[in-house]
């Protein structure tokens, strides 16, 4: 993944920083990283992390138009709500 | 046991949350451990017994009052000001006063597998999975305790698997097959739910919560009894205990989990037998 930092909307940084502050160990989050597997993203921060990401698209998220693979990693958050390809 | 004696007829008895159980659930109990550790030494996995209390340093580490502080009951003495007035035969009140305890640096488990974890602390694991099972009595401090499907002390049976996410994954979809078929021979009709957070109303976000955080699998009979689960845990004791597989990554932990009393429980609603028939049919079942 290269190439794709200069175009970052604003509200997509702030996502990013939002799921550091859940692992303060790390500097960085590989964006091809399993959020889920890798416990960035877990069940009891899930809904903070929806409203998080509501606020920063500006857009609701409703849970009939999204799949399991749109929170997976960086990548696909912002391929799915940011509406960037990789 | 004789037919004759005292103790032979009497059926489990609960008070406050606390069972008693006689020879026959006993024995129902036995036979359904034999099924358990049977299971256990099929996949290889090495019986072990850790202390009976647990250090609240430890459970510190795995964020145990973090997650589950309403759960919790610790362990105190009397404190030494206290005591004597005990000895010279002082208050005598269903409860003790905490000012007359000792700080708690003990805690009754609330779950068997948690010793496994710590007990493993540290080590890396170059020889594959890592199986273990194990009982415990386990205690939960709950709103309100119901016979023996709710018991304030109750005792679990574990199978545990430490090792890769796909070795652990494994371990549970084996069990799933296992448990679902020996259920089916044996009768006892179990639905298997997906447990998950109730911060969803919506049938779809809690479909996506499912599909996304798939942390624990119940057996449950009757519509509300999870007489067993299946628990995936990712990599959380295995970063908490730094436990390690041979790619010197924190190992990933899954566990299967039987509520003996509560399948005591369940088959003798279920079929109105009594214990010592119970027995000879979960004995019956799964032979070849």
């Amino acid at each position: 993944m290269s190439g794709a930092t200069e175009h970052k909307p604003a509200g997509f940084d702030a996502v990013v920083r939002y799921l550091l502050t859940k692992r303060p160990e790390l500097t960085s989050i590989d964006p091809d990283l399993d959020l889920v597997e890798n416990r960035i993203l877990d069940s009891l921060g899930f809904v903070n992390f929806l409203y998080v990401l509501e606020e920063q698209t500006g857009e609701e998220i409703l849970m009939e138009h999204v799949t399991p693979s749109d929170f997976r990693t960086i990548n696909s958050i912002r391929k799915r709500f940011f509406h960037e390809s990789e | 046991m004789s037919p004759s004696s005292p103790e032979a007829g009497r059926s489990p008895s609960t008070r406050g949350g606390l069972a008693t159980l006689g020879p026959g659930a006993l024995r129902l109990r036995a036979t359904l451990e034999g099924v358990f550790t049977g299971w256990a030494a099929e996949v290889g996995a090495d019986a072990v017994q850790y202390p009976p209390l647990m250090r609240v340093e430890d459970l510190h580490r795995l964020d145990y009052f973090q997650n589950f502080p309403q759960l919790a009951i610790l362990g105190a003495a009397l404190t030494e000001e206290a005591a004597p007035q005990y000895a010279t035969g002082g208050p005598r009140e269903a409860s003790l006063p905490a000012g007359h305890l000792t700080e708690a640096s003990y805690a009754l488990p609330s779950a068997a597998c948690y010793n496994v974890y710590l007990d493993l602390a540290g080590r890396t694991l170059t020889e594959g999975p890592h199986k273990v099972t194990t009982v415990a009595t386990c205690f939960r401090r709950e709103t309100h305790y119901d016979a023996l499907r709710r018991l304030l002390g109750f005792s679990m049976r574990e199978i545990v698997c430490v090792g890769t996410r796909d070795e652990v994954l494994a371990h549970l979809e084996l069990f799933r097959k296992k448990i679902t078929g020996y259920l089916s021979e044996l009768g006892l009709p179990v639905e298997i739910e997906a447990a998950t957070d109730p911060f969803f109303d919506a049938s779809a976000g809690r479909a996506l919560m499912a599909q996304l955080f798939p942390v624990k699998e119940e057996f449950v009979f009757d519509g509300s009894l999870a007489i067993g689960s299946l628990n995936f845990h990712r990599n959380f004791f295995g970063e908490r205990c730094e436990i390690r597989t041979a790619d010197g990554e924190p190992a990933f932990t899954g566990c299967v989990a039987f509520g003996l009393e509560r399948w005591i429980s369940a088959l003798t609603s279920h079929f109105g037998l009594t214990e010592d028939e119970l027995a000879d049919r979960v004995l019956a079942t799964g032979r070849p």
